[in-house]
């Protein structure tokens, strides 16, 4: 039998679906509302007013407890609409590398790290746990495998957590792309290169900002993305990065990177300038009548908006000003 | 005012006379203690100000990029990316002495001398805030070292200077006026007991006179009848 | 050899015509209505309120259908196939009848479809728009030009057809 070939008709039902969800996503307006609400609890009854579980109490535990339980709603209903069920695992990659560098780490601290773990992921934490504790990579792809061999190597050899963060971080991102290619979407493949990128572009600013020779960068950087990355190593100065990133998408974060280099903005703004270009790439799918593109951009979608409640609401707790956190907040798909 | 209870003898006189004039000389040693005390005290708490406003002043910004980065990052991901520190410091305590007491000294090393090795983990799934939170925070340690030692330093001093002005009150105003009532009271009781001894003597004195005059009396009238015996006629 | 004599006798190639003409037309509707329906059961699962709605926009590729028959039916009317005695037809004949249906069939089978795919992203306009439900219909509407379009010249094809 011929393997059948996923059609943009396939996802009639889904995109539709999905499209009818979108508008119950939080707009801009909303969340500003919420950061202006008089207080905590009225902002948050302005959440139950767009279909949101009631929140048991103002605690940053309780709303953690609601934005995990609507990431792992979204992820199910996505999984259970689209055709081919890799399609969110995309996002779940990144699950899965945290809870290893978490179990990686614990490994060395010997501490029970176990509250750490989120059980979002495309492994099971326990499964994870198990493969981790009998050496058995084999239902992991290459890039795991390897990534988790060299890790506790180097750590074991230099002690430095942060080495084993940049060496999952690579292997996640290979992983992502690997990913974004078995499914054939060119979207998909798309965002994960510009992914790359921003991290490439957020990391270069943030070595150098630290003052972090060439070797932490060149092993740091993230191969893969568009602007090869040997563009970025050498004497990197704020014109360099701006010209780097001249024909990119992130042209204007890289400026506010290049500020930030100059001292003349926060980090904070180059982090928010990368997401809003993602952001952005991700509302093409809104253009995108049927197809997997609307799937992918309603789960990016549900993380930025949990991300925008995690916002304003911590805002909130910590007393911040209605400015300072809608200032914070990233685009909307919506 | 109470007075203490003592035999009302003339030793016990000089020994309390004794105690007081040691009682005068702690006291004005321990005043002058206490008063130095508070200048080195007041040096430490205007020192101490200083450096609370700016620990205070890097730990708010350090808690605001905190807050930041933990708007942003789950906080499984934001524990996780700290779980595993890199630097690690090493902190000594040794003791120095000002006015007889032992305030600590922190001196700390850091494991390794780049100050960029502060930042324990990647890249990808981290807030740029967060570089801010913990440099913020590892350049507050030395100043939050310092602020620790003058609190204790100036906790320390502070129960010492209260000791010692509960000393000094203790004997300003308990102490020595207990002494001194003490020291009237016995010599007023020795006076009194010697008036006592001149006016018994003296009544002895009286008594033996009158005695003697009486004898006397007593005498003559005996030398008077025998005499008027003698000279009776003879029958 | 008898049985290609039969082939190309003239009313079995008007057959063929009235038959394409309705086939072809009616597989491009009813997979323009399959394709809206599904995207419209998509929405209803979400707001059930919305069913008149979405009914009337999945409805709109059906046309092409009922233009294919108008024509199929026409074709059967002339050459007496149905309501009176069938005419001998030349061959000539016949292939004309195949042509005049073949505007609406071709027309009808991709209108139908893209009609449809049209509709369904309506659907999406009309889930988080329902007060566009106007504009919205207009631009599946628009494919339809071209059915009618197809439906006019089979029509004047069929009239020209001399019997």
């Amino acid at each position: 039998m011929a393997k059948h070939t996923i059609k943009d008709t396939d996802y009639l039902y889904a995109s539709a679906r999905i499209k009818s969800m979108e508008k119950n996503l939080l707009s801009r307006d909303k969340l500003e509302r919420m950061s202006e609400a008089k207080t905590l609890e009225d902002a948050l009854k302005l959440l139950g007013e767009s279909g949101w579980p009631e929140i048991a109490s103002p605690t940053m535990a309780a709303v953690e407890e609601v934005l995990a339980s609507r990431r792992s709603e979204a992820f199910a209903l996505v999984r259970s609409l689209a055709p081919d069920k890799r399609l969110p695992d995309v996002f779940l990659i990144k699950y899965d590398y945290h809870n290893l560098k978490v179990l990686l780490k614990s490994e060395v601290t010997g501490e029970n790290a176990d509250a750490l773990l989120i059980d979002a992921g495309r492994f099971s934490c326990r499964q994870l746990k198990t493969m981790l504790a009998e050496d058995s990579f084999s239902a992991m792809n290459k890039n795991m495998a390897q990534s988790i061999e060299e890790a506790r190597d180097v750590l074991a050899r230099t002690q430095d957590p942060q080495l084993l963060d940049l060496i999952l971080d690579k292997a996640m991102f290979a992983d992502m792309l690997e990913m974004a290619d078995a499914l054939g979407l060119r979207y998909l493949r798309n965002y994960v290169i510009l992914m790359i990128d921003s991290v490439n572009l957020r990391l270069t600013v943030r070595l150098r900002r630290m003052g972090k020779g060439l070797e932490v960068l060149r092993y740091a950087l993230i191969p893969g993305g568009d602007i090869a990355i040997s563009r970025l190593l050498g004497d990197v100065t704020p014109d360099i990065i701006e010209n780097v990133y001249h024909t990119s998408p992130l042209a204007a974060a890289a400026q506010a990177g290049a500020q930030a280099l100059r001292g003349e903005a926060s980090l904070s703004a180059v982090d928010l300038a990368c997401d809003d270009v993602l952001l952005n790439y991700l509302k093409s799918a809104r253009y995108i009548a049927f197809g997997a593109e609307p799937l992918i951009g309603y789960l990016a979608a549900v993380e930025a908006e949990l991300t925008a409640v995690r916002t304003v609401i911590t805002g909130r707790l910590a007393g911040l000003a209605p400015e300072m956190i809608t200032e914070r907040l990233r685009e909307t798909y919506v | 005012m109470a007075r203490l209870n003592v035999n009302p003898t003339r030793m016990e006189q000089t020994r309390l006379k004794r105690r007081l004039a040691t009682a005068k000389r702690g006291h004005k040693l321990l005043k002058d203690k206490r008063d130095e005390l508070m200048r080195q005290f007041l040096e430490i708490v205007r020192h101490n100000l200083q450096l609370r406003k700016k620990v205070e002043g890097a730990l708010s910004k350090a808690h605001r990029s905190f807050t930041i980065a933990s708007a942003v990052m789950s906080p499984e991901m934001l524990e996780e990316a700290l779980m595993y520190p890199k630097q690690s410091v090493a902190l000594e305590l040794s003791t120095k002495n000002i006015m007889s007491v032992n305030v600590p000294v922190y001196q700390f090393k850091m494991k390794s001398d780049d100050p960029a090795e502060i930042f324990p983990y990647g890249f990808a799934t981290t807030s740029g805030e967060l570089d801010d939170a913990v440099l913020a925070l590892s350049q507050t340690l030395q100043d939050m070292l310092e602020l620790a030692q003058s609190e204790k330093t100036a906790q320390m001093l502070a129960q010492e200077i209260e000791k010692t002005r509960r000393r000094v009150n203790a004997l300003e105003y308990v102490m020595i006026p207990q002494l001194v009532e003490t020291i009237k009271y016995i010599r007023m009781k020795l006076e009194e007991n010697e008036r006592g001894n001149t006016s018994r003597l003296m009544k002895v004195k009286d008594m033996m006179l009158e005695e003697q005059r009486q004898k006397n009396i007593r005498q003559d009238q005996e030398a008077y009848e025998a005499h008027c015996l003698n000279f009776e006629p003879k029958q | 050899m008898e049985w290609i004599l039969a082939l190309f006798n003239g009313r079995s190639l008007a057959i063929l015509g009235a038959a394409l003409a309705m086939g072809l037309a009616g597989t491009g509707s009813a997979k323009g209505v399959g394709i809206a329906g599904e995207a419209a059961s998509g929405v209803l699962t979400e707001d059930p309120s919305k069913f008149g709605q979405t009914l009337l926009l999945q409805a709109l590729p059906g046309t092409q259908g009922i233009y294919g028959m108008i024509i199929s039916f026409l074709i059967l009317l002339k050459t007496g196939l149905i309501g009176g005695t069938p005419i001998e037809l030349t061959t000539a004949q016949g292939f004309q009848f195949l042509f005049a249906a073949l505007p609406i069939g071709i027309a009808g089978l991709t209108s139908g479809i893209a009609q449809g795919r049209a509709s369904a992203a309506c659907m999406g306009l009309i889930a988080k728009r329902p007060e566009e439900l106007g504009k919205a219909m207009m631009y599946p509407a628009l494919v339809e030009t071209y059915a009618v379009l197809a439906l006019l010249i089979s029509f004047l094809m069929w009239l020209g057809i001399p019997v």
